[in-house]
């Protein structure tokens, strides 16, 4: 497969706790998929916000990278996001949702990237700047469960250096 | 004993922050009481405590991830205040120009992306289209031009500050960075297109007002005092002296912003955090007032741009004495504002000093106290700190803009509620008036967690016995 550009984008508020988990996940996201060759975009916000669908022109695939209230079985989810033409997440802003930005991208922009959402429960959104023991092994978690989608996604033989981490 | 029930509409969506509105009923389902309440509790005056205040332009923009830059500002003056120096005139230049990127920025947020669908889809349109996304679907070229609009704003601040929020510039006594000739340059590029863009904006909206002339009339009709800054009689978003303009258009007063004590008290009310700021020799609440863009329009004399100034001059026809009140004309003012932050970011970065090397002013004094008031985009921001000898912050007081205008949402959300209630069953199309209400005054309630803020729309009612009759929520 050719080289992709790939759109990874991290949001929430690193000052409350867990909701800071999108920016972690953000960077290790990236990281993986440069291993493979393929150009990444970072974007960090403390909300989604409609200007990031601007980040989506070119882009063939775009990675969420959130906080989430829902405790997963896992710890945490990675799931498919279609556009939405309409939908509750564009109602408000602190909830402006991966599948609005896409919608925008197909209406504005013409061409919506493939969209993921890689989320991780959070256990506490307290008043503080580092993430929770619970949380950080739930990072911990997704990181290596997106590495391994990745790996599957993107072929192993695309793989540069030969390994991974 | 008349029997009251009581309506809940919680959280209010596309606002910065949630508020919740409770409406009660008399028995015959008429509207007795409304209230607006705002139940989040920051605490930022009292943890600052025992801080240096030079770290106050770090710590107080976390109180918005909206408009930080306003609270940076306002706290950066209060803090040459305490070191008792004036920045230099390349330092406020480029304090102005990262506050007029602020503006420009909410502003665009605030009309575009929130209250736009609203007026293209009408109050009652389905509210899963009535969305930046449904603007996106039907509107493309104007959702486009919001999104742009705001991204310039943005892209100013991360250009000064490093960051498109919580940015670090402004420093005690100056700025910590200058504006390169190459950076200024490509800011006056992509202006024309922006102001452009805004003059369209303002002609939808002013075809929009002539076009519901009846629900603007019955929006939340109210006439009100109106407050701003003023620089000789202009209207001033960064540094003047506060002017008070009574609703009949007479100037009440006009004070320096380090006075503002001896003119502006805060009344208390138990069911909500905000307090409700007034006017002293007139008390509460003939004393009320309101700020943000229609306040500031109305209490200035004139704008200093010329073509903000041109299009105040239409606005001003759609009121008696000068002063119009119609609430819906918020978005007016918001849009002629941000015209003139526009042509302001145009002034400052021809002038040569903007690109200058003499950023920061150093002192060894310490005085025990430091007032710095600026216009935020959603209205007047007053930061007052007093501090010991070694600095350390001894009283932290905030009135925040959204504060000033209390008063006027509580009215508001009552005159809708007594317009359009008429028992429990309230259709949807009456609460995202409710709901508009407050957004005309773009408050910043409080920047919320991400993941914690997505809550629905709750409308509970009770019966007279405090009794649950319904709960519904909007999705």
């Amino acid at each position: 497969m050719p080289p992709m550009r790939v759109l990874v984008l991290g949001y929430g508020n690193p000052s409350r706790q867990d909701d800071g988990a999108g920016h972690v996940l953000a960077r290790l996201v990236t990281h993986t998929v440069r291993k493979y060759g393929d150009e990444v975009i970072l974007w960090r916000g403390h909300q989604l916000v409609p200007e990031a669908v601007l980040e989506t022109e070119g882009v063939d695939v775009a990675i969420f990278c959130d906080a989430s209230l829902v405790i997963h079985e896992d710890g945490y989810a990675l799931e498919r996001i279609d556009p939405f033409s309409s939908g509750g997440d564009g109602l408000n802003m602190h909830t402006f949702g991966p599948g609005s930005v896409l919608a925008l991208a197909e209406k504005i922009m013409g061409k919506v990237p493939e969209g993921w959402l890689l989320s991780v429960s959070g256990a506490s959104f307290d008043f503080r700047d580092r993430l929770t023991p619970r949380c950080k092994e739930r990072v911990r978690l997704a990181q290596k469960g997106f590495r391994e989608f990745w790996r599957e996604y993107r072929h192993p033989e695309r793989l540069q250096g030969g390994k991974e981490e | 004993m008349t029997t009251v029930r009581k309506l809940e509409v919680n959280p209010i969506t596309r606002i910065e922050g949630h508020g919740k509105i409770t409406v009660h009923l008399a028995e015959d389902g008429s509207v007795s009481d409304t209230r607006f309440h705002v139940t989040q509790f920051r605490g930022f005056e009292a943890f600052s405590r025992g801080r240096d205040f030079r770290e106050m332009p770090e710590i107080t923009p976390r109180i918005c991830g909206i408009c930080p830059v306003s609270h940076h500002l306002a706290s950066a003056k209060a803090c040459d205040a305490i070191l008792g120096v004036e920045v230099t005139p390349t330092a406020h230049k480029l304090r102005e120009l990262l506050h007029m990127g602020q503006v420009v920025q909410s502003h665009a947020l605030s009309f575009f992306h929130l209250s736009s669908p609203d007026l293209l889809f009408g109050f009652d349109a389905d509210p899963a289209t009535r969305n930046i996304a449904g603007l996106a679907a039907d509107f493309p070229e104007l959702a486009t031009k919001g999104i742009l609009l705001r991204k310039f704003g943005q892209d100013i601040i991360k250009t000064l500050g490093g960051k498109k929020i919580h940015p670090w510039h402004s420093i005690p006594g100056g700025v910590n960075r200058g504006l390169r000739a190459d950076e200024r340059d490509a800011i006056l590029k992509a202006l024309p297109s922006k102001k452009s863009d805004t003059r369209d904006a303002i002609e939808f909206v002013k075809g929009y007002l002539e076009e519901h002339k009846e629900e603007v009339l019955k929006f939340a009709p109210m006439e009100t005092a109106c407050m701003g800054l003023v620089n000789e009689g202009y209207l001033e978003l960064y540094d003047g002296d506060i002017r008070l303009r009574g609703a009949k258009g007479r100037i009440i007063d006009e004070f320096a912003d380090r006075d503002y004590l001896d003119h502006i008290g805060e009344h208390v009310e138990p069911w909500s955090y905000l307090k409700f700021p007034f006017y002293r020799p007139l008390g509460f609440p003939h004393g009320s007032y309101r700020v943000g863009p229609l306040g500031r329009v109305n209490a200035c004399d004139d704008i200093s741009t010329p073509e903000a100034s041109a299009e105040l001059k239409v606005f001003r026809q759609a009121g008696d004495e000068g002063m119009v009140h119609h609430l819906l004309y918020y978005h007016y003012a918001r849009l002629i504002e941000t015209l003139y932050g526009l042509e302001r970011i145009g002034e400052l970065l021809e002038d040569p000093e903007i690109t200058g090397s003499d950023l920061r002013v150093t002192s060894s004094e310490i005085y025990p106290e430091g007032i710095g008031v600026i216009e935020a985009p959603r209205g007047t921001l007053i930061h007052h700190y007093q501090v010991d000898e070694q600095g350390a912050l001894t009283k932290v007081n905030l009135i925040v803009a959204t504060g000033h205008n209390n008063y006027a949402m509580n009215r508001g959300v009552h005159a809708i509620a007594k317009e359009y209630i008429k028992g429990p069953d309230v259709p949807e199309g009456v609460m995202n008036r409710m709901e508009h209400v407050i957004r005309c005054y773009d408050p910043c309630l409080s920047c919320s967690t991400h993941a914690v803020g997505k809550m629905p729309l709750k409308l509970t009612i009770y019966d007279a016995g405090g009794t649950k009759l319904a709960t519904r929520f909007k999705e």
